[in-house]
């Protein structure tokens, strides 16, 4: 077993909830996205970031508008659709849930 | 120092070095074959692309103008490598499956395989690409074409500069994608076919219908230019094959030029098949070994050179390359601009060997038979027996002799027949040749050897002359004159039409009906003594003339469609009984010397001069004194 592996995988797996929730609170572009998630050590390379907002993009999730930047080219700004919202929702809860449900199971082995 | 390229890349313009640029340029690629099978992988290329684009522009300012290889680097290590960040959504493909079957359906490639290699990993790459399971093969293939005059040597490091070497797992991934097979090539069509298809459709559903009308055209025009991109990419590689072969085969020809190629090919009299090699024709143009081997070079660098360029834009249409081998492309032209330089160059130190003209004039006083009355006869000699030129090529006006390994130059020479003003009968025999100074140019005339033999009434010449085999060719030529005073008569043989030039006469017969005929000089040129062959009667008229010359009588008669023509020769006919009656007389004193053999004082006559007298006796007897033509002429 790879631990390097593992711990890459545990956090793709939450990197879709986690951009979600940063499109949320504001429009944002790119590299605002990757400065957050860099900055939480959730991803090591910035690749990752861009085959998954194409596949939410895809799904409905999020969508983006285009706009003018005074430094460079247009850029694009993504922000959440409805189903965006209601999808990110009930990814709050199941995320609570299994918080608890890990928080939980983890300390009751510890404990014993 | 290094080029730079200056590249938009979403929307940024950079000046970018071209090895950075390259990099970069692979990189890309590699994403782009990455996620081939993914949905929307356009987006997710420009969005990379994009964001690329904004991290090397914050690495660059007003200092720092252009990016370099350092930059692409530091920015590629930050967006990662496509590995790393794969989307292994269960819906797409997983990239670990991928990996154990390689699914490139497109974008095999050649590459040299580092790892299956025995000199330079190509025979294992070019078998990778057209899917042979083992390289031997085509390493014996190799090795046996390098004993055809090293064309394999030569193609092998072609194709090791212009073929990259497979450095990165995807490149050997590329290396060994899907063969080139006549299926595959199947499926790309259709894949085209199916783009065509949907661009039609595209353009179907996205137009609402008022923009439908208006569009038509340009939706012709996209459709029309598909259909003739898919076209040319196949047809592409039907013409890269027939380029690269044209390449190929017209290079191993050109190597093989100083290994003897026929350049003349033609049948000799007796229908034997002969060859001139072009190396000696080159050999006696140029010669030397040292001007030889500069003008091998100068070949193979002006007309070598393009064919290997038609070979490789040809390999270049049939295989897919990723990277263009830098610098090539410039020392190539170099070479074949030196190559031009050098044969330019060649071709005036050559040139300037003709530049002056030398003759070497002798004249001969020729010990005919003091009696003008007797004709002269002109005929050729042999001399060259059975090794006489038997190629007709005319190669610089000259016959190149194909028989042996001889590289001797055989010429013809030229006779002219003119009036002597004083003296007696002379040949003038004038070698003419070439060099760069007017002495040399003489000397090299003397060396022409030419030849002929003059007896009391006849004279042969040689039909060739020769130039010595260690003398180059230079517009070596041999000018005959002979000057016959007033009176004299000449007779041309048959063969003499070989070596006449233009002898100009009373008549303005051409040289073709002037020989086998007898000429006499008069004060105003060679008039004929026996032309009345040529005598063109009319039409209709009845002929019936009798014209007397000295002692000729020419005898024209027309009857219906027939003409008929006599002559006589009254003086020949008293001379032939003259002579008839000296021969009987010199057989009558044999005879009488037989019988008085024992009387020494009577022995008047030595047997050398009976002999020649009984020859020139048996001489005269042959010629015709009355000849009858009949000629039947339309109407």
């Amino acid at each position: 077993m790879n631990i390097e592996r593992v711990k890459s995988q545990m956090r793709k797996g939450v990197l879709e909830y986690c951009i979600l929730s940063i499109i949320s609170k504001d429009e944002v572009y790119a590299s605002d996205i990757l400065q957050t998630l860099k900055d939480a050590k959730l991803i090591v390379v910035e690749g990752t970031l861009y085959p998954l907002l194409t596949r939410l993009k895809n799904d409905g999730l999020l969508n983006y508008r285009w706009e003018e930047s005074t430094s460079g080219p247009p850029r694009k700004y993504y922000g959440l659709t409805e189903m965006g919202q209601k999808f990110l929702q009930e990814m709050d809860v199941t995320w609570q849930e299994l918080v608890t449900s890990v928080n939980h199971t983890t300390s009751k082995t510890k404990n014993q | 120092m290094n080029k730079t390229i200056t590249s938009n890349i979403a929307g940024y313009v950079f000046h970018i070095d071209e090895n950075a640029f390259d990099k970069l340029d692979a990189y890309l690629n590699t994403i782009r074959s990455y996620f081939k099978d993914s949905q929307g992988k356009d987006e997710i290329i420009a969005d990379i692309e994009a964001r690329l684009a904004e991290m090397l522009h914050e690495r660059i300012g007003d200092m720092k103008q252009v990016v370099t290889l350092e930059d692409v680097n530091q920015v590629i290590l930050i967006m990662g490598q496509p590995e790393a960040f794969i989307d292994d959504d269960p819906e797409s493909a997983s990239w670990t499956e991928q990996k154990s079957q390689p699914r490139n359906t497109e974008s095999k490639r050649l590459f040299r395989d580092p790892d299956n290699k025995v000199v330079g990993g190509v025979c294992s790459g070019v078998s990778s690409y057209l899917g042979i399971e083992d390289p031997i093969w085509l390493r014996l293939a190799l090795v046996v074409s390098i004993f055809v005059f090293g064309s394999g040597f030569m193609l092998y490091v072609i194709l090791w500069i212009i073929m990259p070497e497979a450095k990165t797992t995807a490149d050997k991934l590329q290396m060994r994608g899907e063969s080139v097979t006549v299926s595959n090539i199947e499926k790309r069509v259709n894949e085209e076919l199916e783009t065509v298809k949907n661009k039609w459709n595209d353009l179907n559903g996205n137009s609402g219908p008022a923009r439908k009308v208006g569009n038509f055209f340009h939706r012709m025009i996209t459709l029309i230019g598909s259909l003739f991109m898919m076209f040319i990419k196949f047809f592409g590689k039907i013409i890269g094959f027939a380029f690269l072969m044209a390449g190929i085969i017209g290079f191993v020809g050109l190597m093989s030029i100083p290994f003897g190629v026929p350049a003349i090919i033609s049948f000799t009299n007796d229908g034997m098949l002969s060859t001139v090699e072009a190396q000696d024709i080159l050999n006696n143009l140029v010669g030397g070994t040292g001007m030889m081997i500069w003008i091998y070079v100068a070949g193979i660098l002006v007309w070598g050179i393009p064919l290997l360029a038609l070979a490789y834009i040809g390999l270049r249409l049939l295989v897919n390359f990723r990277s263009r081998p830098k610098g090539i492309g410039l020392a190539f032209t170099s070479l074949w601009i030196i190559g031009l330089v050098l044969s330019f160059s060649l071709a005036m130190i050559v040139m300037s060997d003709f530049s002056s003209e030398g003759n070497d004039t002798e004249t001969v006083e020729l010990e005919l038979n003091s009696d003008p009355s007797q004709t002269i006869h002109l005929a050729l000699n042999h001399e060259l027996g059975d090794d006489e030129p038997n190629v007709e090529a005319n190669i610089f006006n000259l016959d190149l002799l194909a028989a042996g390994n001889s590289n001797k130059l055989y010429g013809k020479p030229e006779l002219n027949i003119n009036m002597a003003k004083s003296g007696g009968p002379k040949l003038i025999v004038k070698r003419l040749a070439r060099a760069k100074k007017k002495q040399d140019a003489m000397e090299r005339a003397s060396k022409i050897d030419y030849g002929f033999i003059s007896t009391d009434t006849s004279i042969l010449f040689n039909s060739y002359f020769e130039i010595p085999e260690d003398e180059l060719w230079r517009t070596q030529d041999v000018e005959l004159e002979l000057l016959i005073p007033v009176g004299y008569t000449i007779y041309l043989s048959d063969e003499m039409m070989r070596i006449i030039y233009h002898i100009d006469n009373t008549t303005n017969t051409y040289d073709g009906d002037m020989v086998e005929r007898r000429w006499i000089m008069t004060p105003k040129g060679l008039a004929c003594v026996d032309c009345n062959g040529l005598a063109q009667p009319k039409k209709s008229s009845n002929i019936d003339v009798d014209i007397d010359v000295d002692d000729v009588t020419i005898k024209i008669k027309s009857k219906g469609k027939q003409l008929d023509l006599e002559m006589e020769q009254k003086r020949l006919e008293k001379e032939m009984e003259e002579r008839k009656q000296e021969l009987k007389k010199i057989q009558q004193q044999l005879e009488n010397e037989e019988e008085t053999s024992a009387d020494d004082e009577a022995f008047t006559y030595p047997n050398e001069i009976i002999l020649k007298r009984v020859v020139n006796a048996t001489y005269w007897v042959t010629p015709t004194i009355q000849r009858s033509v009949s000629i039947a002429y339309p109407g």
